[in-house]
C-alpha cells in the first residue's frame, strides 16, 4: 500500500512538474505559402523558440483564398489559431465573431520605442482601440522597361509622371512596334482589378467610399468616374482577353517582353530575379502617374498580427514574440523573405543597415525607395476614415471595385453609368 | 447451413445492423448538412460564427424576388441542356464508332477516356492556355489561317464565354459516357443483327430497330446522370470563368457561392441550396417514375 501511495505521489509531482514547465504555445496561421516565405517565417519561429524556452510559435500555413471560410469554422469549433496574420478588412470579418483582443497596450508600448510609419498602424485602429500589430506594408508602383523604352526611343530615365504623359507613353510605345501592347492591365472580378482601380482613385482624390458616417456610401462621385474613364483608357492598351487577368498574367507579359509597364507591387523585383535573365537595371521604378490636379498616392495596406485568445498567459507570450520580432535585425530577416516587397513599418527598420543589407534591395535601392516614399500618402478603401463599416469586408470579399470595371469593359457601360451601377452594389453589401 | 439473405430474412434487426454504418455515414454527410441548410434558410447569418436572428421565410421572399437569382437560373438551364444533349449525343456517336473494327480501336478505347481522368484543375489551365487571346494555339491557328483579323477572347467576351465553357465540359464528360453506352451497344446479341442484316435491313433501320431500343434504358439512366451532375458542376466553370465574365457564367451553384462566401449572405445562399435541392429532388423522381413507368409498359 505504503509503495502504490508512493508511486502516484510521484506521478502527481512529475505530472505537475511537466505541466509547469511546459512551455505556453501559440498557434499562429499565415497565408504567405509560396515555399520560400513559408521557411522564412518557420526559420524565424524556430529561432525565437530557441531564445525563449517557455514559450513555444507553432507556425501553421494556410491559403487567402480559403481562409475567410476556414478560420471562422476553425474558430467556432474551437481549433482556431491563438494568433494570426491579417489584413484590415479580414480583420474586420473576424472581429464579427468576437475573438479578436483590443492591442492598445502592446502598441504603446511599442510606439515607446519604435516610431511607426502612421499609414501602416491606422487602418487597424477603429472603435476606440487598435486590433493588430503591423508587421510589413505593400503598396502599388508604375514599373517599366527600360530596355523597351530605350528600343521606342523614349528615355529610359524618364518614366511617365502624369496620366497624360502616360498614355502619350503607351501610344508611342505602341506605334513604335517594340510592343504591341504597351501596359498590361488586370481586369478580372478579382482583388488584382480593385487595388489597381483604387489606386487611381486615391492619386485622383477619390479615396473615400464611405461617407463620414460609415454607413453612407460616396464612390458615386465624378472623381471616381474619372478615375475609371482613365482605367478604360489604359485598358484598351492592354493585351486583348486583359479581362480575365489577375495577378500572374500582367507579370508574365511583363517579364516576357509582351507589355512594356505595368502598375504593381515589389514583388516585381523578386520575380524578375527569378524569371528572366535580364540584367536588374533593365527594370525600371516610378510612382504611380497622377492626374494634373491629383495627389501623390497609391494603395497601401500593412499586414498585421492580431490576437485571438483572451488568455493572459499567451497574450503575454504574443507579447514578448511581438517585441523580438519588431527588433530591426529580426524583422529585416522577415522582410527579406521577398525583399522590395515587404516593407519596413517603423522608422527604426526602415533606417536599419539590416533592411538595406540585401543584395537584391541594395541594387533596386532606387525601386525600394519609391515604393516607402508612395507608401507615406497610400490609402486603403473603406479605412480612410476613423470609423469603419463592420461589413466592408464584403465590399472587398466581392471585388466590387472590379465589378464596376467590368461593367465598361465587358457590357459597355460607360464610366458614369458602370460607378453609379457599383454604388448600388456597394449599398447592397453593406446592408444588415 | 442457412444463407446470410435467410438470416436477414429470420432477423430484421440484423439487416438493419449491417447496413447501419451506411446509413450513419449518409446521415453525416448528407441528411445533417441537408437540415442545418434548411434551418439557417430561416436565420439572417452572414457569415459562419456572426449571431443569428430567426426571420421566418424572408430570405425565401427575398430569393424569389432576386432578379439575379432567376438569370443564375436561366444560365443553369441553359447550361445543362446544352450539355446533356451534346454528351448523351456525342457519347453515342462515339461509342457508335468505337463499336467498329477498325484499326487502332483498342488504343483510341484505352485512351479516349483520358480527359474525364484529368483533375479539373489541370484541365482549366491547360483550356485557359489553350484559348489564350495572345499565347493560345488555337487563335495562332485561326490567325494564320486568315479566319480571323483580331483575336477571338473564348473565355472573356460574353458571346463567346459559355459556349466555350460547355464545350470544355461536354469535351471532358462524353468520353466517360461513351465508354457506358459502348459497354451496352456490346450487348446486342451478334445473331439479331446478323440476321436483321440477311433480312436486308438498312443501317438506318438496323440502328433505329434493333440497337436504340436495346441500349435505350443505358441512354435514359446517362441522361439523368448527366443532368444531375451538369447542373452541380461548379469546379469547371469556377476554374474556368470563375462566373464571369461579369455575371455570364453565373450558373445557380456558381451564385450560391458567390452569395456566400463573397457576399457574406450565408442564409440566403443555404436557402437557395434548399430550393435548387428541392427542385433536382422532384426532377429525379419525376423521371425515373416516366422511366419505370414506359419499362413496365414496355
Amino acid at each position: 500500500m505504503r509503495r502504490i501511495v508512493f508511486v502516484g505521489g510521484t506521478l502527481l509531482l512529475l505530472m505537475g512538474l511537466l505541466a509547469w514547465s511546459a512551455p505556453v504555445e501559440l498557434v499562429f496561421w499565415h497565408m504567405e505559402a509560396r515555399p520560400h516565405r513559408v521557411e522564412r517565417i518557420k526559420e524565424l519561429c524556430d529561432q525565437f523558440n530557441a531564445e525563449h524556452p517557455g514559450i513555444k510559435v507553432i507556425p501553421q500555413v494556410q491559403s487567402w483564398g480559403e481562409i475567410y471560410v476556414k478560420a471562422p469554422a476553425a474558430i467556432q469549433a474551437g481549433r482556431g489559431p491563438d494568433f494570426m496574420l491579417c489584413i484590415p478588412d479580414f480583420l474586420t470579418y473576424i472581429k464579427a465573431l468576437g475573438v479578436v483582443q483590443p492591442l492598445d497596450d502592446l502598441i504603446a508600448n511599442l510606439q515607446g520605442e519604435y516610431t511607426f510609419i502612421q499609414s501602416s498602424l491606422d487602418p487597424y485602429f477603429f472603435d476606440g482601440h487598435y486590433w493588430a500589430v503591423p508587421i510589413y506594408g505593400m503598396d502599388f508602383v508604375l514599373w517599366y522597361r527600360k530596355d523597351l523604352f530605350e528600343k521606342a526611343g523614349l528615355d529610359p530615365n524618364k518614366p511617365p509622371r502624369t496620366w497624360n504623359e502616360l498614355l502619350d507613353v503607351c501610344e508611342k510605345l505602341k506605334t513604335s512596334g517594340v510592343v504591341e501592347y504597351p501596359i498590361a492591365v488586370p481586369g478580372a472580378i478579382h482583388m488584382a482589378t480593385d487595388q489597381l482601380i483604387y489606386t487611381l482613385m486615391v492619386v485622383n482624390k477619390a479615396e473615400h467610399i464611405f461617407g463620414e458616417d460609415p454607413n453612407e456610401i460616396i464612390f458615386d462621385n465624378p472623381r471616381t468616374v474619372e478615375a475609371y474613364a482613365f482605367y478604360k483608357k489604359l485598358f484598351d492598351y492592354s493585351p486583348p482577353g486583359s479581362e480575365n487577368w489577375k495577378w500572374d498574367q500582367p507579370r508574365t507579359a511583363f517579364f516576357t517582353g509582351q507589355v512594356a509597364m505595368v502598375m504593381e507591387k515589389g514583388h516585381y523585383i523578386k520575380g524578375w530575379v527569378d524569371n528572366t535573365d535580364l540584367p536588374l537595371e533593365y527594370l525600371g521604378a516610378a510612382p504611380v502617374p497622377i492626374p494634373e490636379d491629383g495627389q501623390p498616392g497609391t494603395i497601401y495596406y500593412s499586414n498585421g498580427l492580431m490576437l485571438l485568445t483572451d488568455d493572459p498567459q499567451k497574450r503575454e507570450a504574443f507579447a514578448t514574440f511581438i517585441r523580438w520580432l519588431y527588433q530591426p535585425e529580426i524583422m529585416s530577416r522577415l522582410l527579406h523573405m521577398d525583399p522590395g516587397f515587404f516593407l519596413p513599418v517603423t522608422q527604426e527598420v526602415l533606417y536599419s543597415d539590416a533592411f538595406w543589407s540585401d543584395p537584391i534591395i541594395k541594387e533596386k535601392t532606387a525601386a525600394v525607395v519609391i515604393a516607402i516614399e508612395s507608401s507615406k500618402y497610400g490609402k486603403l478603401f473603406g479605412f480612410t476614415r476613423d470609423t469603419v463599416n463592420p461589413n466592408v469586408g464584403a465590399i472587398s470579399a466581392g471585388n466590387i471595385l472590379a465589378w464596376t470595371a467590368q461593367q465598361i469593359t465587358v457590357a459597355g457601360l460607360s464610366p458614369a453609368e458602370a460607378v453609379a451601377k457599383g454604388a448600388e452594389k456597394m449599398w447592397e453589401a453593406i446592408r444588415q | 447451413m442457412r444463407t446470410l439473405r435467410q438470416k436477414i430474412a429470420e432477423d430484421p434487426f440484423l439487416g438493419l445492423l449491417l447496413v447501419a454504418p451506411l446509413l450513419f455515414w449518409v446521415i453525416v454527410t448528407l441528411v445533417y448538412p441537408l437540415l442545418y441548410a434548411s434551418q439557417l434558410g430561416f436565420y439572417n447569418v452572414r457569415y459562419v460564427g456572426a449571431p443569428a436572428r430567426f426571420i421566418g421565410l424572408s430570405n425565401y421572399s427575398r430569393i424569389l424576388g432576386d432578379p439575379n437569382f432567376w438569370k443564375a437560373c436561366l444560365r443553369s438551364l441553359i447550361w445543362t441542356v446544352c450539355n446533356v444533349a451534346f454528351q448523351v449525343l456525342g457519347s453515342l456517336l462515339v461509342a457508335l464508332v468505337l463499336n467498329q473494327r477498325f484499326r487502332g480501336r483498342t488504343l483510341i478505347r484505352n485512351w479516349i477516356i483520358l480527359p474525364w481522368v484529368l483533375p479539373t484543375v489541370v484541365l482549366a489551365i491547360m483550356w485557359t492556355w489553350i484559348l489564350d487571346p495572345t499565347h493560345g494555339v488555337v487563335n495562332y491557328l485561326l490567325k494564320s489561317g486568315g479566319l480571323i483579323a483580331s483575336p477571338l477572347k473564348f473565355l472573356s467576351s460574353p458571346q463567346w464565354v459559355m459556349p466555350t465553357v460547355i464545350f470544355i465540359n461536354v469535351w471532358r464528360w462524353t468520353p466517360y459516357f461513351a465508354i457506358i453506352v459502348l459497354a451496352a451497344l456490346q450487348t446486342i446479341p451478334k445473331e439479331l443483327m446478323e440476321a436483321a442484316l440477311v433480312d436486308g435491313a438498312s443501317v438506318m433501320r438496323r440502328f433505329w430497330h434493333i440497337t436504340l431500343p436495346t441500349i435505350r434504358p443505358v441512354l435514359s439512366v446517362i441522361t439523368l446522370i448527366s443532368f444531375l451532375w451538369s447542373i452541380n458542376i461548379f469546379d469547371t466553370i469556377w476554374l474556368l470563368t470563375r462566373g464571369g465574365p461579369l455575371d455570364f457564367t453565373t450558373t445557380l451553384p456558381i451564385y450560391i457561392y458567390k452569395r456566400a462566401f463573397q457576399d457574406f449572405r450565408f442564409s440566403e445562399a443555404a436557402a437557395m441550396s434548399v430550393i435548387m435541392f428541392l427542385f433536382l429532388l422532384g426532377f429525379a423522381v419525376a423521371y425515373l417514375r416516366t422511366l419505370f413507368r414506359e419499362g413496365a409498359e414496355g
